[in-house]
């Protein structure tokens, strides 16, 4: 898939726990295990405002199109 | 969900009504003593001829029964409007088994249909109405609907060809106006056209699931 999704790179830099972060964002360690991996089909604004907001940072830190 | 559980109820006593009606009509058929004779209810036949002297001599001896078609000519053949035929057959074991057959068909193919909805509703009822077992039985369903009405008209023409050996005359045909359900087919086929869908449903429910 094109779309290569850095959250356990972001993860790392915060120091900050799959279970942890998705208590505080509001979803299921098994959603946010499918983030991570990938597998993932779509991300709602509403998860992805909540992530940069936990994680201080930008939606590209997370997000990277490559070909 | 009321609604969902009162269909899933309801069918469930239809599977018990196929099952005891199916038994009973076993039992029925079993008991009855050989040689009696049993009607089997008025086909759809209609009476052809081209000779005017057998036409009036049928209509002289069935004047009850029949009334004539207007000749268009001599050389017209006359059409008899049979208002009702009675048939009877001699109850005996291959007709018994025969029979006993034919309801244990009936049975399990009924029987098979409810099945197959029962597990639909089970599915909705734990939210997980899209998925590959449903499309194949939604599929299944219908090609079992679609193919009842063409297995009527086949056991129909069967029996049609069976009576014109048993009851044939000189310059007499006997035709049968028993037609294909036409509705019952396209019923099956609507049914088996959702399948599909519940496959675009699936689909949406999979990405819906993988939308985080």
């Amino acid at each position: 898939m094109p779309i290569v999704v850095n959250l356990d790179v972001m993860m790392a830099k915060r120091k900050i726990r799959s279970k942890e972060l998705a208590e505080r964002i509001g979803i299921t360690e098994a959603n946010l295990s499918i983030l991570k991996t990938g597998k993932a089909k779509a991300i709602r604004f509403s998860t992805l405002e909540a992530l940069c907001k936990e994680l201080d940072c930008q939606p590209a830190d997370i997000l990277e199109y490559s070909d | 969900m009321k609604k969902i559980n009162l269909i899933s109820s309801f069918l469930r006593l239809v599977q018990v009504l196929i099952v005891l009606g199916g038994i009973f009509a076993s039992i029925f058929i079993f008991s009855m003593d050989n040689g009696v004779f049993i009607d089997v209810g008025d086909p759809y036949f209609k009476v052809k001829s081209g000779n005017l002297n057998l036409s009036e001599n049928l209509a002289t001896e069935l004047s009850d029964l029949l009334r004539e078609a207007p000749q268009k000519s001599d050389n017209d053949p006359v059409v008899f409007h049979v208002n009702r035929i009675d048939m009877s057959v001699e109850v005996d074991l291959p007709f018994k088994i025969l029979i006993a057959l034919l309801i244990l068909i009936t049975v399990l193919y009924s029987s098979l249909i409810v099945w197959y909805m029962q597990k639909i509703i089970l599915d909705i009822r734990n939210n997980d109405a899209f998925n590959d077992r449903n499309i194949q039985r939604i599929r299944n369903i219908g090609v079992l609907i679609m193919f009842a009405p063409v297995a009527e008209w086949i056991m129909q023409m069967g029996f049609n060809y069976w009576f014109a050996m048993k009851f044939s005359f000189p310059d007499m045909t006997i035709e049968s106006t028993k037609e294909l359900g036409w509705s019952v087919f396209i019923i099956g086929l609507l049914i088996y056209t959702l399948g599909y869908a519940f496959t675009e449903g699936k689909k949406l429910k999979e990405e819906q699931e993988l939308t985080i």
